[in-house]
């Protein structure tokens, strides 16, 4: 982000205008569609980098960074959903959401996926890193990952089928 | 339908979702930002846990409610902003080689959320701010080891792992011997290890995170440990260095190459007293100078007697 002087706060909603849009598409992608967590996401994205040009850091704040910071955020999120999650059942199947029943549009299917699955396939499919690499972002083996990809894709193959 | 179909699939599912920001949020946001940056005196780093209240009802719920119930209040100038239970990563990697550190919050907390709950600590006096104090103090009163040194870490505001290495007598690390996995229930908050993982050491499917075990337990996956064995924990909640409810081994497997082999064994283990704990599973140095190759760990619940 470039500013000089009194146009700091000018600048820092420029950058905002011209980086929403990108950032706010990868987060709903991301979050699999879910409005609001893209949302909130976002907003947190944007109050980062808001701190970060308030220290002195305008100079690292572009789209890269704002993109950087919107993973992170992303991560943080699958891995508080899991904690969630498994704070909810003891390990105990969980039921089939709704478009497991009523198929419906790329939100409903990927909805419908344990939180686990979700994010597994978002960082394989959106942020296309190596399955090592989800692995380690995620917390879990390498083997674990490639179950849960598995599963995640068959679950979807299955709920596509007519 | 080949594999390349079905990723393509899954890709175009996800593109689906990729829409643009509608314009309501998108002005709403951009109000929101202007306030806060007015709200805080030029220069003046903004606290980075300060949020907004939620503009509408299609917010997620809260993962603490409790937390938000007693939510942090913070004044910037005439601007009140109620604090949420989610903030800024105190530090990000943003890129290759690029680490940014988040100025601190200025708040007035009238509750703190409780740690997460994971392997260690479970002793309000071993926890830690730092996530990379918390990995070393892991490693050596936990794993009872000496002289491990984290090598690379990766830090978020509610999660972080960390991969810890030995140093050897010429000062150098060794290989990693294991990534250990960090969480915290609030930014600013103490570091729990909640796993560890190696590439070295695939724990089966029965062993994901929250298994319940109970006795004799089946632990089973997949390794490398060439010409060796992997030693095999269970611990209770509480136990460090030196204590287990059980103990025992399996036969390694693998190749020399890297290849994972699998492995199973019944472990038997004494009555738990408490209802949460971990299976350790691990590779000694052949050369018996106390290191560990690699490591897992998983933090397991025990089936009630």
């Amino acid at each position: 982000m470039v500013a000089t002087g009194g146009s700091d706060r000018e600048a820092f909603l420029d950058l905002y205008e011209r980086t929403l849009g990108p950032v706010y598409r990868y987060l709903r992608r991301g979050c699999a569609g879910q409005p609001g967590v893209a949302e909130e996401l976002a907003q947190e994205t944007y109050l980062a980098a808001l701190a970060a040009v308030r220290a002195g850091r305008a100079g690292e704040v572009g789209l890269p960074w704002l993109l950087g910071v919107a993973h992170h955020k992303l991560v943080d999120h699958y891995r508080a959903s899991r904690r969630e999650e498994r704070s909810r059942v003891a390990l105990a199947a969980r039921p089939p959401g709704p478009a497991a029943a009523h198929g419906g549009g790329a939100a409903e299917l990927l909805g419908a996926l344990p939180a686990a699955q979700r994010a597994a396939l978002a960082l394989r499919y959106v942020d296309d890193l190596p399955v090592p690499e989800v692995a380690r972002r995620l917390g879990r083996s390498v083997h674990a990952t490639e179950s849960l990809l598995a599963r995640g894709r068959a679950a979807l193959r299955a709920r596509r089928r007519p | 339908m080949s594999g390349r179909d079905m990723d393509d699939q899954v890709r175009a599912l996800f593109d689906e979702l990729g829409t643009d920001p509608p314009a309501a949020f998108r002005a709403g946001l951009r109000a929101e930002l202007a306030l806060a940056w007015d709200a805080g005196a030029p220069g003046e780093p903004l606290a980075p846990v300060v949020a907004l209240a939620a503009r509408d009802g299609s917010r997620r719920a809260r993962p603490w409610p409790a937390v938000a119930a007693a939510a942090v209040v913070v004044a910037l100038g005439a601007v009140a902003l109620a604090a949420r239970d989610r903030g800024s990563p105190d530090t990000v990697t943003a890129g290759p080689g690029t680490t940014m550190t988040a100025p601190e919050a200025t708040t007035t907390s009238t509750a703190v959320p409780a740690p997460v709950e994971g392997i260690w600590p479970t002793a309000a006096a071993d926890r830690s701010t730092d996530p990379d104090a918390t990995a070393r103090a892991f490693v050596a009163t936990y794993l009872g080891l000496a002289r491990p040194v984290s090598t690379a870490a990766a830090v978020g505001g509610l999660s972080a792992t960390v991969e810890v290495a030995f140093l050897g007598d010429d000062g150098r690390p060794f290989a990693p011997m294991t990534t250990l996995s960090l969480a915290r229930s609030h930014p600013g908050g103490t570091w729990t290890v909640e796993g560890a993982s190696s590439p070295g050491i695939d724990p089966g499917y029965g062993l994901d995170h929250g298994a319940v075990l109970a006795s004799p337990a089946r632990i089973d996956g997949r390794a490398n440990a060439f010409e060796g064995t992997v030693q095999i924990e269970i611990r209770e909640d509480g136990m460090v260095a030196g204590q287990a409810l059980g103990r025992g081994f399996a036969t390694g497997s693998g190749d020399s190459d890297g290849s994972l082999g699998p492995f199973a064994a019944d472990v038997a283990f004494d009555r738990p007293g408490r209802p949460f704990g971990a299976v350790l599973i691990f590779e000694d140095s052949a050369a018996g100078d106390g290191r560990l190759i690699q490591l897992a760990a998983v933090r397991v619940a025990f089936a009630a007697p």
